[in-house]
């Protein structure tokens, strides 16, 4: 699944290891939804959606 | 400005781990060699040859190279910042300290011997029953450990050890089954549950490396 949250983290100026502890994740999970390796659960995805202030169908994208 | 550039690539905390661990190895090793060297030569009255004080020299080298690299890569060993990654770290740390107390027990009953260590963990031979206590003590303590650990990964670390988990239960039904016909067909000898426990072990460990850091 893509997603932009790469891009949502540069615009910050955030670190992985600064929004792996806005998450209350590991930075490896952060840097694995990033690339793409590992698609974030629900719960997850609301938590990411709600830390950015934006709809959860802004950040990910199913149309791959 | 971004801070893009500053990020770790993904295997850099298992590389530095790895760093961390094989030079705590050497560390331990070379001042076994300076203790052993110091004390062979002391018995054998005070003087010494040039030979002796150059590997000396480059034995304590070799130490202090890798207790650089050690604080070199301490970040690596810092607890998280993130409530759960912290708890995750701090029971980590413990399993560390179980393991540790459990092996200075054993080396204080058993003694250091290697054919004796062998003979603890490859083989169904008796053990003594302090040794048997000692080890217990450990499993049980290791497996509340590793529940309360289970409990406290993120999803990333839960789905990796989920994908080991799932690659070693189908090598375990593969491999037992599998012996198990080839034993009763008179193809092999009878199936060894250790080399069994072992191979679904190490399976799992590896499943969880590749989904992990891949």
């Amino acid at each position: 699944m893509n997603n932009r949250l790469k891009v949502l983290r540069a615009e910050r100026d955030w670190s992985q290891a600064e929004l792996a502890v806005q998450l209350d994740v590991s930075r490896q999970a952060v840097n694995a939804i990033e690339t793409g390796k590992h698609d974030p659960s629900l719960p997850l995805a609301f938590r990411i959606a709600r830390l950015f202030g934006m709809p959860i169908e802004e950040i990910f994208d199913d149309q791959a | 400005m971004t801070r893009l550039e500053r990020d770790e690539p993904p295997t850099s905390g298992l590389v530095r781990i790895l760093i961390v661990v094989a030079a705590s190895l050497v560390v331990i090793f070379a001042l076994g060699v300076a203790a052993g060297m110091i004390s062979a030569a002391a018995s054998q009255g005070g003087s010494h040859s040039a030979t002796f004080y150059l590997i000396l020299v480059a034995v304590v080298a070799v130490a202090a190279g890798a207790i650089w690299l050690i604080f070199r890569n301490r970040a690596i060993v810092d607890l998280p910042a993130s409530p759960r990654m912290r708890k995750s770290r701090i029971i980590l740390y413990a399993s560390g300290v179980v393991g540790l107390v459990a092996g200075m027990a054993m080396v204080l009953f058993e003694g250091s011997d290697t054919a004796g260590w062998r003979t603890l963990f490859a083989s169904d031979e008796p053990i003594s029953p302090a040794a048997t206590l000692v080890l217990l003590a450990a499993l049980i303590g290791g497996f509340g450990l590793s529940i309360r650990w289970h409990m406290l990964l993120d999803e990333h670390e839960r789905a990796a050890y989920d994908f080991g988990a799932v690659v070693s239960i189908y090598l375990y039904f593969l491999l037992s089954a599998g012996w198990w016909l080839l034993a009763r067909g008179g193809f092999a000898a009878v199936p060894n549950g250790y080399v069994i426990f072992w191979v679904v072990m190490v399976t799992w460990l590896i499943g969880w490396v590749v989904r992990r850091y891949r």
